[in-house]
């Protein structure tokens, strides 16, 4: 009898709740027109400090990425503040351990926003997690400043709140594949990629530039994989004469140890993550002539902003950088710009600055453009070679429209 | 693995001690206040990024209190039960997507939910101990691999934002409406949950759990008991993993793997297995812990502290923190008798 | 875990020569193993369903958080076990590396054979694991033999861990799909038998792999878990009675 009574109130209360949710599903994101008060001053912002932060992996396969741009950001960030900061205040910098998980980065972008209230998102590494974050930051309306997240996702006006800095794998891909097609005629190309976005852009890029023209089988992995045989097995079954890649600095290598133990050393290329100079050194025996794309200017070049970069980094850290150092010094530098900017420091005047950036130099990334509509950045992708220790240019940036 | 040994012991919490008598009128008042002013502190006190850990809290309860159903009651040792807070929240997703509302997202959980705790209950009635955590630790490995390969259905492993529900003006994107949105089924849980010690079904479960041989030779349906347990722990999951999609917005596979499982019976055991209070403890732990170290500056030290306390807890502690506190509760209540007496 | 993890941070971290820091870490692996039975394992208390599975999965997050911690929470390559060069043995290419993981598989096989079956020591072992309290009783020294008995898994264990590490990557987590699928093993050959769960491994490697092979790489998990729900789902009472089941 008491159940009955129970049951029927239950029932009862959750009718209540089932009738009242009449109101569907909200779908849809905001407008990017957040408008500039010059007067407005943001979360995060104080008469000292202004607070920025991101999310990266810190630990897990994709950790080399992610603890590269944060020293880069870092360190950017000290010789800012140790010359006065922006706008009379000093930036803080906080970056959270996302793991490279999409959910851990939403959930630690939502305590960078609401707890620790940062103004802006200054950069951010790896496409899989930061893309987990990207509906949160639409819905509070907060601009990232050139996250290194490649994707078609972004930089277009579907997240009016991201500036990116950096081609999408799409193009990236479709690059690396024209170079290897004028350079040689392989009738079989495999691609391994992190599954989800990051995998499905490459093999988009790859597709468009193979068009009919060779065999494509696309592996799908997931982040963190500890045994690679299954897919060192599946490749070699298919045997492919180019093997291209797309996973994590670990993966990658972890991949092609396995290959190289059941004695398959097909000819590879990869993303830009393989021209870091911490996966040559551990992983550059089993990389040798790897085709890689270059996101980033050579740090062996003559561009005097390139060697000036060198000099202040390793003024500030007592070591070279890497690859990784350099993109999070850039973004660093491209946040740190728009706060310069801005006609006050709230996120629609940052917002505004970012949209008046054109043909913008670092001197490490191509020149950076953005526009009321145009979020993109750059468009334009170099190709290297391993080759001993060392990373050799092969082919200088170039872009796709030209 | 010593199953079939038979227990002894009664003061498991709500499961069994309550089994015999109810609380009167006066004391369901007082929990009930108690209940009232405690669920009015969040949206009242806490600033938004404290309220949308709240709602997380009451989401996670709802799963843990399933879970004490299954595991705290009637002794079936899951492995699987992310998964079906998973199974749950990728429905959500799924539903939402054609456009449908909250009524009928729920609605399809439920249905996922009890068909998903069929597929695993029924080739398992025959198992326990190690070996059914073993075939439901394959479920749900089976599960995340599905999701992980059907990109274009759940979003794989990339995952998948879901838009958040509107009941009335309460829009679950909001952390205060969410909180009060997860608050309605959570009480409706923890009412059941409460009373379920009290009906047949209840001392059912206990009695399996204590011994199946006992049990079935005084009539119990030990079949029919256990794929009670797994339906209603599964839809229980299957509530949370909705409620959880719609407050954080964003779900991955990672939410509901092999850890976050492990993590849910870290929370029932922590808190005290076979009781409703013991099930929101450990809800408000595995979800306020690791914040409480990332505000002490230490986010590492967590995966530490939780792996030594799970293990303290079960050797020292077997009843959680309801066990600890109804000892200490004893303890001082013998120590003022004995004054008492002595005066 | 702990040995081969412990191993790398001693050689690639502290410049230790390879040997050593292998040794080194065998033995902190067994000084662990040992001491997770004496401060915990024997502690469970006796009648409560799950409780050692609880206590077990808390050690378990607590080692793996210990390690991240303490090493790092990144994956790394692990030395070879010899000479990485190649060669076609019938169409399959084997290098020194696979030649020591097969024979010291085999030889600590063997071992742990003769060891059961043919030393005083192996049947006071087979004696305690029936039944203590009649073991106890007939002088055999069930403490000392139950610490040596987890000194003796712990040392198979690091073993293993080195050859798993020297064909893949070290990291906190690189053992737990080898785990599953040795538990996977143990539960449907039995924890009291040796030679069916042994079986059963070895089956269970050779039909994930013709699954890769066969169905692509993907294809591996799903075949194995879905192996071990019908396994498991349709054999026979007497094999999945607990009776007879150790404390793992």
């Amino acid at each position: 009898m008491r159940l009955k009574k129970v049951q029927i109130g239950a029932v009862l209360a959750g009718l209540s709740l089932l009738a009242s949710g009449c109101g569907g599903v909200a779908g849809g994101s905001g407008s990017s027109a957040i408008g500039c008060d010059p007067k407005e001053t943001g979360p995060g912002v104080t008469d000292s400090e202004i607070r920025v932060g991101t999310t990266m992996p810190l630990s897990g396969s994709g950790a080399a990425g992610g603890i590269g741009t944060k020293e880069g950001q870092e360190a950017f960030y000290a010789k800012l503040n140790a010359e006065g900061g922006v706008q009379g205040r000093k930036i803080k910098p906080i970056v959270l351990d996302d793991a490279y998980d999409p959910s851990t980065a939403q959930k630690q972008m939502r305590q960078l926003v609401e707890k620790e209230e940062i103004l802006v998102v200054s950069g951010g590494e790896g496409t899989p997690n930061f893309l987990g974050a990207v509906p949160y930051l639409n819905r509070k309306k907060v601009p990232a400043i050139a996250p290194y997240a490649p994707s078609d996702q972004l930089g277009g006006d579907k997240n009016p709140y991201v500036f990116m800095a950096t081609v999408d794998y799409i193009q990236e891909f479709e690059i690396l594949t024209n170079y290897v097609l004028e350079q040689d005629s392989p009738k079989k190309i495999a691609l391994v990629g992190v599954a989800g976005n990051v995998g499905d852009n490459a093999k988009l890029g790859m597709e468009k530039a193979l068009k009919d023209k060779g065999e494509l089988l696309y592996v799908p992995e997931t982040p963190g994989t500890t045994d690679f045989t299954p897919i060192a097995t599946q490749l070699k079954k298919f045997d492919a004469e180019y093997v291209f890649l797309i996973l994590t600095n670990a993966d990658t290598g972890g991949l092609l140890q396995a290959m190289d133990r059941i004695g398959y050393t097909p000819k590879t290329g990869a993303w830009a993550g393989m021209s870091d100079d911490t996966y040559i050194k551990e992983f550059g025996a089993l990389s040798q002539n790897m085709l890689v794309a270059l996101e980033t200017s050579s740090l062996k070049s003559d561009n005097a902003q390139v060697k000036k970069f060198i000099t202040d980094f390793t003024a500030q850290t007592g070591k070279a950088p890497s690859k990784f150092n350099q993109l999070g010094w850039v973004q660093a530098q491209l946040t740190a710009e728009a706060l310069k900017r801005a006609e006050g420091l709230s996120r629609g005047c940052v917002v505004e600055a970012l949209e008046s950036f054109e043909n913008f130099e670092t001197g490490i990334v191509p020149p950076v453009t953005w526009g009321k509509n145009d979020r993109a950045g750059v468009d334009a992708v170099g190709i290297g070679q391993i080759k001993g220790d060392e990373l050799v240019v092969v082919e200088e940036t170039q872009s796709l429209q030209k | 693995m010593t199953s079939t040994t038979t227990r002894s012991r009664t003061g498991t919490g709500a499961g069994a001690g309550a089994a015999t008598r109810g609380p009167g009128l006066g004391r369901k008042l007082t929990r009930l206040t108690v209940f009232a002013v405690i669920a009015a502190v969040p949206p009242l006190l806490f600033d938004s990024y404290w309220v949308f850990l709240a709602a997380q809290v009451v989401a996670f309860a709802i799963a843990t209190l399933g879970l004490d159903i299954l595991y705290g009651r009637t002794g079936q040792l899951s492995l699987a039960h992310a998964s079906f807070m998973g199974v749950g929240a990728y429905t959500t997703y799924t539903v939402s997507s054609y456009g449908y509302g909250p009524a009928v997202q729920l609605a399809a959980v439920v249905v996922v939910a009890v068909v998903a705790a069929l597929v695993v209950a029924v080739p398992t009635l025959r198992l326990s101990g190690l070996r059914l955590a073993l075939v439901t630790l394959a479920f749900g490995e089976l599960l995340a691999w599905v999701i992980r390969n059907t990109t274009d259905l759940t979003g794989g492993t990339q995952g998948a934002s879901v838009d958040p529900i509107v009941i009335g003006l309460l829009d679950s994107s909001e952390p205060v409406d969410a909180y009060l949105i997860a608050l309605v089924p959570a009480v409706i849980a923890t009412v059941l949950a409460a009373h379920l010690g009290r009906t047949q079904l209840g001392r059912r479960m206990l009695a399996v759990r204590d011994t199946e041989l006992a049990a079935e030779s005084v009539g119990v349906a030990v079949a029919r008991t256990k794929i009670t347990a797994f339906l209603l722990s599964a839809v229980y999951a299957g509530v949370a993993g909705w409620l959880y999609a719609a407050i954080t917005g964003f779900i991955a596979p990672p939410d509901f793997d092999l850890f976050a499982s492990v993590y849910l019976f870290v929370a029932v055991v922590i808190g005290g297995a076979g009781s409703v209070l013991g099930a929101w403890l450990g809800a408000a732990y595995i979800v306020l812990v690791p914040e409480l170290f990332t505000l002490a500056g230490q986010p590492n030290l967590y995966p530490i502290v939780g792996g030594a306390l799970l293990a303290i807890v079960a050797l020292v502690v077997p009843d959680g923190i309801v066990g600890l506190g109804r000892g200490i509760g004893r303890r001082v209540r013998r120590a003022r008798d004995g004054q008492e007496e002595t005066a | 875990m702990i040995a081969a993890f412990s191993a790398w941070f001693l050689y690639s971290e502290h410049g230790l020569p390879v040997p050593v820091a292998l040794i080194l870490g065998t033995l902190f692996a067994v000084i662990v193993n040992s001491a997770i039975d004496y401060a915990a394992i024997r502690r469970i208390p006796e009648g409560r369903p799950g409780l050692d599975l609880v206590v077990t999965l808390g050690i378990f997050l607590l080692i793996t958080a210990v390690m991240q911690q303490l090493i790092d929470a990144n994956a790394h390559t692990f030395t070879s076990l010899g000479a990485d060069t190649r060669t076609e043995l019938g169409g399959v290419v084997v290098s020194v590396n696979d030649g020591v993981v097969v024979v010291l598989t085999a030889a600590i096989i063997l071992g742990a054979y003769l060891l059961l079956n043919r030393t005083s020591l192996g049947t006071s072992l087979r004696a305690s694991a029936e039944d203590a309290g009649i073991a106890q009783a007939a002088g055999v020294n069930v403490r000392a033999l139950r610490t040596a008995t987890w000194a003796a898994a712990g040392v198979i264990a690091a073993i293993v861990a080195v050859l798993v590490a020297s064909r893949l990557s070290v990291d906190a987590f690189y053992m737990t799909p080898v785990l599953i699928k040795a538990f996977i093993a143990g539960m449907i050959g039995g924890l009291d038998r040796f030679w069916l769960p042994l079986s059963v491994a070895v089956g269970l490697g050779v039909y994930e792999a013709l699954a890769v092979f066969l169905l692509g790489s993907s294809a591996g998990t799903p075949a194995v878990f879905l192996l071990i729900i019908v396994v498991l789902a349709l054999v026979p009472k007497r094999f999945v009675n607990e009776r007879n089941e150790v404390r793992a």
